[in-house]
């Protein structure tokens, strides 16, 4: 039986995909190489912005997220209409609910920065002042005017299938090549 | 076939597509609830990602763009002007996969408010005067192959979950033929192209076969 969906685990406010030895290679350090890990955070990254783009969390049971408060209100003149962002993000838009202001991404980009353990990789809350300002109040709901809006699992959450499927297919490819 | 749409629904309060995904696989039907729900986690993120990139999901069917005249009044209401079926994000927020209790899952959007927009889009009253944008597919019609493969690894999941191989006899197999033939006992109704997928899939039985010495006899 495959011991592979048990490796993912989140804690407060990181994830951790720990990827498992095999029997014929219990040495992590040569089955989950530094390409493994690099490939690990490229694609996990890649397919959550993918879903964030279209307004939905990777996060497994949250779905899509809510509106802005210009809809959420009913107010015309609520984020993303109001003057400070049409000012500065002029491309902004209403729907979808994609989290992003502009091409650069400073706090998506950040919290899928990953940190390299042993067996995979470790990401979430960034360790920058402002971007965690943010992380608490988009994913963790901490903020009492902003919905929650989860784009990393905590708190025992775990991804959507989609994002299951990509990382078990990364640690599938590296055991075929271990074992052939 | 696993993954076959069997039927479509249409009330006031739900459109839906009905799949049918263990037919022919042996899976008992104590396990089929669990994997089912994972095929519809996944079927969710990729329906919502086609059609927020303004794309059908569904093989052989692709969205229309948006008339000039649509186009125009999204834009002027801040949304972006393709067509990705979202305007306030109520249809989207209604559309849901379900797990019905045999096992079966159900894209669709449910909710009495919000069942006759999808119908406009998937028209399954055959009564939609709008231009065609089917995300829900027909009897007969499958989702497109990168969305099906996904389908089709979760399923092989299922085919694979709790087999033990027979150890002994693999290593003692010492033709191509004989380890395929073993191979067919343990999953029986899948072809070796199929059996190649399912071990393929899973690190545990990948690993197994690897220490009985057949995989470069299964050309794996």
């Amino acid at each position: 039986m495959s011991k592979f969906r048990k490796t993912i685990r989140s804690g407060k406010t990181k994830i951790k995909i720990d990827l498992p030895s095999l029997e014929t290679l219990s040495d992590k350090k040569k089955l989950v190489t530094t390409a493994v890990k690099k490939e690990l955070e490229r694609k996990i990254r890649d397919k959550s912005l993918e879903l964030v783009s279209v307004g939905k969390s990777p996060v497994k049971g949250v779905g899509r997220f809510k509106a802005y408060a210009t809809q959420r209100n009913d107010d015309p003149r609520g984020y993303p209409n109001d003057s400070n962002t049409r000012s500065k993000f002029p491309g902004k838009k209403t729907r979808p609910v994609n989290l992003k202001l502009s091409n650069d991404m400073p706090y998506l980009k950040a919290i899928f920065k990953a940190k390299f353990t042993d067996g995979g990789i470790e990401i979430g809350k960034p360790s920058d002042k402002l971007l965690a300002k943010l992380f608490e109040a988009h994913n963790e709901g901490e903020h009492d005017d902003v919905p929650q809006r989860k784009v990393i699992p905590t708190g025992g959450d775990t991804f959507t299938e989609s994002i299951i499927l990509a990382i078990k297919n990364i640690y599938l490819k590296r055991i075929k090549n271990v074992l052939s | 076939m696993p993954g076959t749409v069997k039927k479509t629904n249409l009330t006031s309060d739900e459109i839906s597509s009905e799949i049918d995904l263990f037919e022919g696989t042996g899976v008992p039907r104590s396990k089929r609830k669990r994997f089912a729900r994972r095929v519809a986690d996944f079927l969710k993120d990729e329906i919502l990602k086609s059609v927020g990139n303004a794309k059908s999901p569904v093989s052989g069917e692709r969205f229309p763009g948006l008339s000039k005249s649509y186009k125009e009044f999204k834009q002027k209401q801040n949304r972006p002007g393709k067509a990705n079926l979202e305007f306030t994000g109520d249809m989207l927020d209604a559309f849901d996969v379900k797990v019905t209790d045999q096992g079966r899952v159900k894209p669709g959007v449910f909710g009495s408010s919000e069942v006759g927009k999808a119908d406009g889009h998937n028209n399954f009253s055959g009564e939609s005067t709008l231009r065609k944008r089917r995300f829900l597919p027909d009897e007969d019609q499958k989702f497109k192959s990168d969305i099906q493969s996904g389908i089709d690894e979760i399923i092989n999941e299922a085919i694979a979950d709790g087999v033990k191989l027979p150890v002994r006899r693999l290593k003692n197999a010492g033709t191509r033929a004989e380890a395929v033939s073993i191979l067919k006992d343990v999953f029986p109704g899948s072809t070796f192209p199929q059996i190649r997928n399912i071990i393929l899939g899973d690190e545990a039985l990948l690993e197994t076969l690897s220490r009985t010495g057949v995989l470069p006899l299964l050309g794996l």
